[in-house]
């Protein structure tokens, strides 16, 4: 055996196990057993003997019950328990390879562990261990025919491995690109986890943000177009009662369907020029989706997108996939407020705050003079206040017990993060009779040159203040703006990497390949394809339909083939595909008698004979087949094919 | 084309992966069925270019004998411009033993191979079907193309050592064929050269006169004369028939080979006494085709010259006339 094929075999099982280490979700102590496979392909390498059987079966025996043990209680998750009971078994295997077969089982054994991997990661670092498994793969399955023909030594198999290596890459992409994109969704639970996002949910406590800002993975992407300048202020959740301690959304029964025209659910009516966010949104463990500002529309692989009357919209049934979607938006400062009901809502202080916010708030307004003033002036003024006089800090000092957070920001510590300065705000601003309410999203990101988006993170949570000013709902954010270091270019670069990877691999979608056929039809105008998005069982229908379809159209072939010829000659067709099918040598040239002796061979009786005696009376001796002969024939063949 | 085990097993994992594919609409599953399906589509088309263009041309070296060893000349032609075909190899059709691979061809050439093969059977044999197979690149599937070549071969009858079957003809034991001494020096004419003739007694003055070889022929060397009668009336048993033959065309080379005249009658067909490897041939051509007949309709008189052996089917055959005329009877199926 060549050292080349025990090297693919040794490099196929370390990528199947790497796949799955690279997701981090396996359990880095059931995973131990994987270092087995070092010493094991060292001595494969070497040429040492395989290890002796009993200890092969004691330990596969004992790994099983290990398995039972991970799946019950370790992992309590029988995907991972597969997972790690594959590693186990490829370092078992990398002391017992003899046969191909064995070797045929670590591959086989390497492309589940991908599948698993590919349940458990999306990231570029399985694009990378999946291309060097296609290029390994292909590698040994081309050695692997040499090898069996005997030739392995004799023929220079770089030529045909690059070849084969790079014809398997393009057709992978082509077909990974046309495959119609279904997801069925009947059994099984995704595995994907989701980022975790404390301040989107309808209950946000105070504090929940500083363990945000100081997680810096990547949240979203997206690209603007026109690119206008900053800030930009992603859109989120909006929080209106708070108890004091935490903030809450009490509007998520008033949630309403987005009207959808065909594959755009308009939020509201807007004509004229718009921002357009292409953006793709990781998977977080909250159904609110960001955009800049007014959302006019969003057109989006989703079934339902559903809006509450504080302008925030949630994505239906999200589960744990990476969303991309594109957002028109009208950039605008201030939007019409049209929940009047609620303004009572937005004006809710706790009692034990009431008295000392509203002393406080008179003495921030008083501070330039006792003339009344309009809201817009007092917000103004308060923003101004809390930016110019307060400290940010993410290293802010829980307060004790006793004492309540907003009092603790306001008159002790003087320091903290947005989510304190916009609770303030919020609360001074109710103190003064403006409803107002607080609004958690992101603000900014980093654009990245290399491939034109902006890239905003889990640090880049945020939360700002919405006030009612004249009638209409106005932004401020009185955090004081913070120094941010930029990312280097490598950094930047390799994003860029990621982004393309998320965008064109792991977010690729039937939107984008309507897109595809649009742009390829676009030049003969052909009609634009229907819009369907199947999903569920209503997506197995749409597999089986068509499945179906092919079945039924090829049986009908080859019975159509039959019928071209007639009863006589088709019966007798039907008798040659039955002694073949048996085993017996029949070509296109053979003849009746020829038939005739292989199905003897293949253990007939006369019934051939009789068979054949009526076919040639029929077809060569110008007798219709009527009646009894043709009863007879019929039967025969039956018989025959009862007997062979 | 046909499908593997190594293939089969693929298949199922595509489909298991497939379904895995549908049920999550994981992309990166998505990719990994998409990789699966590449190698089978690769499979098929890779194997059909690969057998595309390919010409077989066979070339049989002569003579050849049933079960014994003979080469066959096999030359493969790739027409194809730039693709290169690997792993090719060539059943023969059914009757002929061997085959042989081709590693490769590279594009606009040929490769030719001297095969050793084996004809099962004795015969004018048709070339037929060969079958031109390959499983590049993958182990997967495998294709097959039929090449019908036209041309036959003459397949003669095994010839095997006769010590083993019928010691007292080659012991030195057995008078009737026994060299005989002679007055070997007493000249009696000049003659034309025949095949198997001692190239040194050629008269070459004679020959220059008349520009033809011409041998002197002395009185002495009267020729040791054998006759092989074989029974091949019909009823017989096909397997003894064929030992029959084998040993005919056996004993006709040995004793040819020792400078006996041989000739041998059958029903139907009578190779006169000649001596000489043509001579030999002359006898095969008639052993590779024999077939049982229904009546002695010997052309020449019965009447025997030299030893005889008589080679009969069975106790009860027709022959028995001339087992009083034999020197030695053989009946088949002792062979």
């Amino acid at each position: 055996m060549p050292q080349l094929y025990r090297i693919l075999t040794a490099v196929l099982a370390f990528t199947g196990c790497v796949s799955l280490v690279i997701s981090g979700e396996v359990n880095p102590i059931m995973s131990l057993t994987g270092i087995g496979l070092l010493p094991g392909y060292y001595r494969f390498l070497k040429g040492m003997p395989q290890a002796p059987g009993l200890a092969i079966g004691g330990f596969s025996g004992l790994t099983l019950l290990i398995f039972f043990f991970d799946t019950l209680i370790v992992s309590n998750d029988y995907f991972l328990g597969v997972a790690h009971l594959t590693i186990t078994f490829q370092a078992i295997k990398s002391f017992d390879l003899k046969e191909p077969w064995d070797h045929l089982q670590v591959y086989f054994m390497a492309l589940l562990q991908l599948i698993i991997a590919s349940e458990l990661t999306q990231s570029i670092a399985f694009g990378a261990v999946f291309i060097l498994f296609l290029v390994t793969l292909v590698t040994a399955m081309v050695l692997a025919h040499f090898m069996k023909e005997g030739t392995v030594l004799r023929i220079g198999i770089r030529k045909p491995v690059v070849y084969i290596s790079l014809l398997t890459l393009l057709i992978t992409i082509a077909l990974f690109v046309s495959t119609p994109r279904i997801s069925g969704g009947v059994w099984g639970k995704s595995h994907i986890k989701k980022i975790k996002s404390a301040g989107f949910s309808e209950k946000v406590k105070m504090g929940s943000f500083g363990e945000l800002k100081l997680d810096p993975t990547v949240v979203m992407r997206t690209e603007l177009n026109p690119m206008i300048p900053g800030p930009y202020y992603w859109r989120g959740m909006t929080l209106d009662y708070f108890d004091g301690t935490s903030w809450n959304s009490t509007l998520i029964d008033t949630r309403r369907s987005v009207s959808r025209t065909d594959d755009e659910f308009i939020v509201q009516p807007f004509s004229g020029s718009l921002v357009i966010q292409k953006i793709m949104l990781e998977p977080i463990d909250s159904d609110v989706i960001f955009g800049l500002d007014r959302v006019i529309s969003i057109k989006g692989d989703f079934i339902r997108l559903e809006k509450n009357p504080a302008a925030s919209l949630f994505v239906h049934r999200r589960g744990a996939r990476r969303l991309q979607y594109v957002v028109r938006t009208d950039i605008v400062t201030t939007t019409q407020s049209t929940d009047f009901g609620l303004w009572k809502k937005y004006l809710n202080i706790p009692d034990f705050l009431r008295d000392k916010i509203k002393a406080f708030t008179d003495k921030v307004l008083r501070s330039e003079g006792t003339k009344p003033m309009s809201d817009l002036r007092k917000a103004s003024m308060i923003e101004r206040y809390l930016k110019k006089n307060y400290r940010y800090s993410l290293n802010v000092k829980p307060p004790d017990d006793n004492i309540n957070p907003v009092l603790y920001f306001l008159f002790e510590s003087k320091a903290g993060y947005c989510e304190h300065y916009a609770t303030a705000m919020t609360m001074m601003l109710r103190s003064a009779g403006i409803p107002s309410r607080v609004v958690t999203g992101f603000f900014g990101g980093e654009l990245n040159e290399y491939g034109d988006y902006i890239i905003v993170r889990q640090s880049d949570a945020h939360s700002w203040v919405e006030a009612v000013i004249d009638g209409r709902w106005k932004r401020f954010d009185p955090t004081p703006s913070v120094l941010i270091e930029r990312p280097s270019a490598l950094l930047l670069y390799i994003d860029m990497l990621r982004m393309k990877w998320e965008r064109y691999v792991v977010a690729f979608s039937l939107s984008d390949q309507k897109e595809i056929v649009k742009t390829v039809s676009m030049p003969f105008r052909l009609p634009l394809m229907p819009d369907f998005r199947p999903r569920g069982f209503s997506g197995v229908i749409y597999v089986l339909l068509p499945l179906s379809g092919i079945v039924m159209m090829l049986f009908l072939l080859k019975h159509l083939r039959l019928r071209r010829y007639g009863f006589v000659t088709a019966q007798y067709l039907k008798l040659r595909n039955i002694v073949k099918n048996k085993g017996a040598e029949i070509s296109p040239s053979s003849t009746p008698s020829e038939v005739k002796q292989e199905a003897v061979n293949l253990g007939m009786d006369g019934r051939i004979e009789d068979f054949l005696k009526l076919y040639e009376e029929h077809r060569f001796g110008g007798k219709e087949m009527r009646g009894e002969d043709r009863a007879r024939y019929r039967n025969l063949i039956k018989e025959i094919k009862r007997q062979l | 084309m046909k499908l593997s085990r190594e293939g089969k097993r693929f298949l199922i994992a595509t489909a298991l992966i497939a379904v895995a594919a549908l049920n999550t609409g994981n992309n990166l599953i998505y990719l990994i069925l998409s990789m699966m399906l590449s190698i089978l589509v690769l499979s098929i088309l890779i194997l059909r270019g690969n057998m595309n263009g390919l010409e077989l041309r066979v070339y049989q070296l002569q003579p050849v004998f049933a079960n014994g060893p003979a080469n066959m000349n096999i030359t493969i032609l790739n027409k194809k411009r730039l693709i290169t075909s690997y792993s090719i190899k060539v059943l023969m059709p059914e009757g002929i033993k061997g085959e042989t691979f081709f590693p490769k061809i590279s594009g606009l050439s040929d490769k030719l191979k001297t095969v050793p093969v084996v004809y099962e059977k004795r015969g004018i044999f048709k070339y037929g079907d060969f079958f031109i197979e390959s499983s590049f690149p993958f182990i997967l599937f495998s294709a097959g193309i039929l090449c019908r070549v036209k041309g036959e071969v003459i397949v003669y009858p095994e010839i095997k050592e006769t010590d083993e079957i019928v010691p007292e003809i080659t012991s030195g034991r057995y008078e009737p064929f026994l060299p005989r001494t002679g007055r070997g020096d007493e000249f009696s004419m000049i003659r034309e050269f025949r095949y198997g003739d001692d190239w040194r007694r050629i008269h070459w003055k004679t020959s220059a006169k008349t520009a033809k070889f011409m041998v002197m022929e002395y009185a002495g060397e009267e020729p040791r004369k054998l006759t092989i009668i074989f029974d091949n009336l019909r009823p017989h048993d096909t397997e003894s028939f064929e030992k029959a033959v084998s040993f005919s065309a056996s004993i006709s080379d040995r004793f040819l080979s020792e400078g006996f005249f041989v000739r041998l009658l059958t029903c139907r067909k009578v190779i006169p006494f000649g001596s000489g490897k043509e001579h030999l041939f002359k006898i095969l051509d008639v052993l590779a085709v024999i077939e049982g007949q229904d009546s002695w309709e010997c052309p020449i008189s019965d009447e025997t010259e030299g030893p005889t052996i008589l080679i009969l089917n069975s106790d009860g055959s027709s022959l028995n006339k001339f087992i009083p005329v034999s020197d030695m009877v053989i009946y088949a199926s002792t062979l």
